[in-house]
């Protein structure tokens, strides 16, 4: 037994001690099975609260809200009555439509410009963690695949990049520009991490790669089958064009 | 920030929404008020949106302090006297004490959890917002943070264990 408080277990299971007691805790979980096994049980809470919270997700949005949202006038310091009435006959319009307006509303703007720079400040972030580099391991590729194509609402495969030299260890949930990102997790045999990050843009044309710089990181970004894709990788890494080009034909092998 | 498409942002957030509120609330049409109420005060008050930020911990936000000032007006209306908006979030913090939740045993639908540590949960295991993240939404210590999700998975760790049949280690 081991003098580890539930609290400061948690934070470590979270990832939010400071790096120096991480790697402290790290070095002591890998020796000490009571520790594990109390990991163990705070990954099965979360899991369980991910199942049960995923459902919640799933709960139709009721109509009536929707429609508010939709139909709110905008502030009122810049607006008057007309405008508010304006959309107010939008409202009608939008109840004449029935449900159908959620499908056929406007598109959906194109990406938050800045959701790629928050895909590279979780890579930096993720990829200093090790032990807890991904939330779900590669063991559960299929699960993977489903839970987190039903969470970005697109269906797509884990791409296999060993023949690029990086082995598939994993995958987690992210949130950038206020929609969920899957983040698919890869190790090179050097060490180096990369990530296929991609979230759903419905609707939007392909696009073929081009770069975004992050300092130590480099994003290739693309868009293919309504979805955008990042590959985050280290600026450094020389083979970015193959394993962007050999993701783009993997992704979609369904 | 453009009208239109936050309004369009805030549809795409609804769903997420709503499971934030029914952490907070027991019933589902109160979520969806506490839903509506905070994408209103969004869309009338843009420009408290920071740039650069995330617009889901903003809008997560806005709930949370619409759910305080609907706490304490009601407790107003039923009579127990005017309390200010700190007293209210202790109020409910005080499921941190034990003599808060004999008297007042309220659970969460989504996970069955006293009130309080199922926001935090989500949050932190769902969401993935950081400690510092999610105390700033629910306006709790950080501190506060770290002894709700320890006790939210131990709970819930506890209830798998009894729901197997094996009970708690």
């Amino acid at each position: 037994m081991t003098g580890l408080s539930d609290e400061t277990l948690n934070a470590f299971h979270d990832g939010a001690l400071p790096p120096a007691e991480m790697r402290r805790i790290a070095a002591e979980v890998a020796g000490n099975a009571d520790l594990r096994d109390r990991l163990a049980r705070l990954a099965a809470a979360d899991a369980a609260a991910r199942d049960r919270f995923a459902a919640a997700l799933r709960d139709p949005v009721p109509l009536a809200l929707a429609r508010a949202v939709a139909t709110a006038p905008p502030p009122r310091t810049r607006t008057g009555w007309r405008q508010t009435a304006a959309a107010a006959v939008l409202g009608l319009l939008i109840g004449a439509g029935g449900t159908a307006w959620v499908v056929t509303g406007p598109a959906r703007a194109p990406a938050a410009p800045d959701w790629v720079a928050q895909v590279a400040d979780y890579h930096r972030v993720y990829a200093a963690e090790g032990r807890h580099l991904v939330e779900v391991g590669a063991d559960e590729t299929p699960h993977i695949e489903e839970w987190l194509a039903g969470r970005i609402g697109r269906p797509f495969r884990v791409p296999d990049l060993t023949g690029d030299g990086f082995a598939f260890r994993g995958a987690r949930l992210l949130v950038a520009a206020a929609a969920p990102v899957a983040q698919l997790v890869y190790v090179g045999e050097d060490g180096a991490i990369i990530a296929l990050c991609l979230t759903a843009r419905p609707g939007a044309s392909d696009a073929p790669p081009r770069l975004q710089e992050f300092g130590d990181l480099t994003a290739t970004v693309w868009r293919q089958a309504g979805t955008a894709v990042v590959l985050v990788t280290p600026a450094d890494l020389p083979d970015r064009d193959t394993i962007a080009a050999t993701a783009q034909t993997a992704l979609w092998q369904l | 920030m453009d009208h239109s498409a936050l309004r369009r942002d805030l549809i795409d957030l609804l769903p997420r929404l709503r499971r934030f509120a029914s952490t907070l609330v027991a019933s589902a049409a109160d979520a969806d008020d506490l839903v509506q109420i905070a994408c209103l005060r969004a869309i009338e008050r843009p420009d408290s949106f920071l740039p650069g930020t995330r617009l889901d911990a903003w809008v997560f936000t806005i709930l949370r302090n619409a759910w305080r000032d609907d706490l304490r007006r009601r407790r107003v209306r039923d009579g127990q006297g005017t309390i200010d908006a700190e007293a209210a979030s202790e109020l409910v913090d005080a499921n941190d004490g034990a003599a808060h939740l004999a008297e007042r045993e309220v659970r969460d639908a989504v996970l069955g959890l006293p009130e309080g540590l199922s926001s935090v949960l989500l949050l932190v295991s769902v969401e993935g917002y950081t400690y510092a993240e999610a105390a700033r939404i629910l306006d709790i210590p950080a501190g506060t943070v770290t002894s709700r999700i320890a006790r939210a998975r131990a709970m819930l760790a506890t209830s798998l264990g009894e729901e197997r049949g094996g009970g708690a280690r």
